[in-house]
């Protein structure tokens, strides 16, 4: 189910109103509901992969519950193998297998002699990157011993399948979420108002800003031979736009729902275009994803810690696995290799922990030196971008080389002012909010009711008025 | 919770205010020229059922007993859910008369069409085309409830411009004088292309048509096939090009009144394949004596 759908525009009010006519007594009742209500979700695009979700939730729960009882070593690493091989098995051969079958025929024909593999149509379901790091943290931290195995099924078939979160992220840690499930919820009207007021503006960036600049960055993607290097200018900020308001936008809605039935999700997006450098961009975009790597593959690697080159290699390492994480092609991967490159000379220079405050904190408006870094940032995000939103590799370095030719001064052919002004309304309001959660947290517009209201319909009419309901467009995300 | 259900209320109730103003923009806009309560059919014997061809007809042929309940853009599935509104409430029509035109069954009507507005005559959705929850939600929610249903956006938005700009007119049939019109020629063909594009013929299309044909044979009501006047230019470049519902009807020992390959001068169409008002009129006098003459046969 999608969140831009009428089918979620009675699915939310409906699941909200039962969850909250159930007494709080019965927690166990309401945890029931939203496994339910999740599964429904869930299945509304794809029933026959409900079984594949049940499986793997449940074998976690059983893992951990044995890795909890467990005090032999040997044992205890037997049952984290089985977790990691069963999860990212099933990861790998929906998501990767004719990928790999692929790649070695093009590496068997490249030395001559060529071979066949059989190729099968695999469905990919939705979500299965997003559920399985979910649960496998789960297990992973019960073997370091962070965090107790919970006892309760129906709490964990709510943690792996919670509907906010499940096909798209945050990607929550057991820590974090599990422990919500287990509390008797109080409605909090200001967490609920808080959480409308996300749902807002995430559908405002999705529906505003990714839908529409999506209708021109398809086009110039698809004709990218015959336009010209500004045009390709224009199409690669407008794709830098539209994966910040589709991603962002669906955390926003994700966290809002979430909200609204008293659980607080980690924040997943924090201003990334405002970083002054690669490094605080990714501690600003896709938070949960980039902790994730941070806590099960850098520092098993070393991390930070030892010489250069080690260091090098483990975020290079990183990135190349991130970049995989995304989709089973060689643009992903050069994706991540162009991200780690720019990391590089921050590693190199002992400086990638150098902006870890907010930009211009505290004032209204950055220095000079600030926007150049800001400016440099994005550009250099928008080029990887470009590698990311390509359908591939060749494709990638003809817009690359064709964007930066002599054409780049030319008169672009496609400039859409009025999306443009709406991507200048969504900068200027979440500078205005950076200091926040999300970018409407806090209206700034003192305790007047009228102006927040005057705001809140002011930014539906926006959505009203510029959305785009016709293409009816998925989440980019989805297909990871 | 009560003080907030209280502001969510009030947020429910601005924004069922907001629709139902949208709604009524909507209906005297839009919605009021398609939508007709069955007792409109009262004291009438045939009825036409064709898209934007049989719009110059207007109602002119009330006397002869004719509802025309032609739109323009309905297609196949628009007009069985007309059909079936009008034989679902215990009218039985003499005959129906259905276009036949060549261009009919193009692929082009699955995607430009009234579903949006003929959703309204509909009971249920066609087996196997359309599925109980997406009726459910076209018939009760996107046709009511004006900000779920992106044509109505659409169209309150040009309307909000029209008023702005103050460029609101009532729709009028054009007179052309087709000897300053420049490149005619081209015009005709890009007609062509855009009614014909491809040399297959929609399935959809074909579904809805067998469809109608079989209800209306169920209920025992005969069909006249109708061809409308062409302009000769276009013509030229339809040369050969026909989905075929003629033949389809012809097939089915069905009649079809071909008035197609009629040589009228350009000055009695208002562009390459629809009638003006004058050529509406003349059309007008050929089908009433056609009708009468059907009436009287019937009679006898």
């Amino acid at each position: 189910m999608l969140f831009n759908s009428i089918d979620f525009a009675w699915f939310l009010p409906l699941v909200f109103a039962l969850y909250w006519t159930i007494p709080g007594q019965y927690r166990m009742l309401r945890n029931l509901l939203l496994v339910a209500a999740s599964y429904v979700f869930y299945g509304w695009w794809d029933y026959r992969f409900l079984g594949l979700l049940f499986f793997s939730s449940f074998l976690d729960f059983q893992l951990g519950k044995f890795l909890d009882q467990s005090s032999q070593p040997q044992r205890r690493k037997v049952l984290l193998w089985v977790s990691l091989i069963v999860n990212l098995g099933l990861l790998g051969f929906f998501k990767y297998y004719n990928f790999f079958i692929g790649s070695f025929e093009g590496a068997f024909s490249f030395f001559g002699s060529p071979v066949q593999f059989r190729h099968i149509e695999i469905i990919l379901p939705v979500g299965i990157s997003f559920y399985t790091f979910q649960s496998l943290s789960y297990t992973i931290d019960i073997y370091r011993k962070q965090i107790k195995a919970t006892q309760n099924l129906t709490e964990f078939l709510a943690f792996v399948s919670f509907f906010p979160q499940l096909v798209a992220g945050p990607i929550e840690r057991a820590s974090h979420l599990l422990p919500q499930f287990s509390q008797s919820k109080v409605f909090d009207k200001h967490l609920a108002i808080l959480g409308l007021r996300q749902i807002l503006w995430g559908f405002f960036k999705k529906l505003v800003i990714a839908d529409n600049c999506a209708e021109h960055v398809n086009m110039i993607y698809q004709y990218h031979e015959g336009y010209s290097g500004s045009t390709l200018l224009i199409g690669a900020v407008l794709f830098s736009f539209q994966i910040y308001g589709d991603f962002s936008g669906y955390s926003d809605i994700a966290l809002g729902t979430s909200r609204l039935f008293g659980f607080n999700l980690m924040q997943n997006f924090a201003y990334p275009y405002f970083s002054r450098d690669i490094a605080e961009f990714w501690r600003r975009w896709h938070i949960s994803l980039s902790t994730w790597f941070r806590d099960y593959v850098y520092f098993p690697l070393g991390g930070s810690k030892g010489n250069l080159p080690n260091r090098l290699r483990n975020t290079l390492l990183v990135f190349l696995i991130s970049g995989f994480w995304h989709g089973a092609n060689w643009t992903f991967l050069a994706w991540g290799f162009l991200n780690a490159l720019y990391f590089f000379p921050l590693l190199i220079f002992n400086i990638n922990r150098s902006h870890i405050d907010i930009v211009a904190k505290g004032k209204w408006l950055p220095s000079v030196s600030d926007v150049l870094k800001i400016i440099l940032t994005f550009g250099l995000c928008t080029i990887a971008w470009v590698v990311f939103r390509a359908p591939s590799l060749e494709v990638a370095f003809s817009f690359l080389s064709r964007m930066f030719s002599s054409s780049l001064f030319a008169q672009p052919y496609i400039f859409p002012k009025t999306l443009f002004a709406l991507i200048g309304f969504l900068m200027v309001v979440e500078w205005l909010g950076r200091h926040n959660q999300f970018a409407i947290e806090k209206l700034n517009l003192g305790y007047s009711p009228v102006g927040r209201w005057v705001f809140y319909w002011f930014v539906l009419f926006l959505i009203y008025w510029f959305g785009n309901f016709t293409s009816n467009l998925e989440f980019i995300y989805f297909q990871f | 919770m009560r003080p907030f259900l209280r502001q969510l209320f009030l947020f429910l109730g601005i924004f069922a205010g907001i629709n139902a103003l949208f709604f009524w923009l909507i209906w005297s806009i839009y919605l009021k020229e398609y939508i007709f309560s069955k007792e409109k059919f009262d004291g009438y014997s045939y009825f036409l059922f064709a898209d934007s061809h049989g719009l110059a007809l207007a109602n002119g042929l009330e006397k002869s007993g004719l509802f025309n309940f032609s739109s323009a853009s309905d297609n196949y599935g628009d007009i069985n859910r007309k059909l079936n509104y009008v034989l679902d409430h215990s009218i039985k029509p003499r005959a129906i008369f259905l276009t036949a035109d060549d261009h009919t069954l193009s692929l082009y009507r699955d995607r430009v069409n009234n579903f949006d507005r003929s959703v309204y005559y509909a009971k249920t959705p066609f087996p196997g085309i359309e599925n109980e929850w997406q009726f459910f939600l076209d018939k009760w929610v996107r046709f009511f409830i004006p900000s779920f249903n992106p044509k109505d956006r659409g169209l309150i938005r040009l309307w909000t411009k029209a008023v702005i700009t103050g460029s609101i007119q009532q729709p009028k049939y054009l007179e052309i004088d087709w000897s300053k019109v420049k490149r005619a020629d081209s015009l005709s063909l890009l007609r062509a292309q855009w009614q014909f594009p491809s040399s297959e013929a929609s399935e959809t299309q074909k579904i809805y048509l067998n469809h109608l044909i079989q209800r209306c044979s169920n209920a025992d009501v005969p069909i006249f096939g109708i061809k409308f006047p062409l302009t000769q230019g276009y013509r030229k470049h339809i040369e050969g090009r026909s989905y075929g519902v003629d033949q389809l009807l012809k097939g089915k020992g069905l009649t079809v009144w071909d008035y197609s390959q009629l040589n009228w001068p350009d000055s009695l169409f208002e562009n390459q394949d629809h009638l003006n008002a004058s050529g509406g009129e003349k059309f007008r006098k050929l089908l009433t004596e056609r009708l009468d003459s059907l009436q009287s046969e019937s009679e006898n």
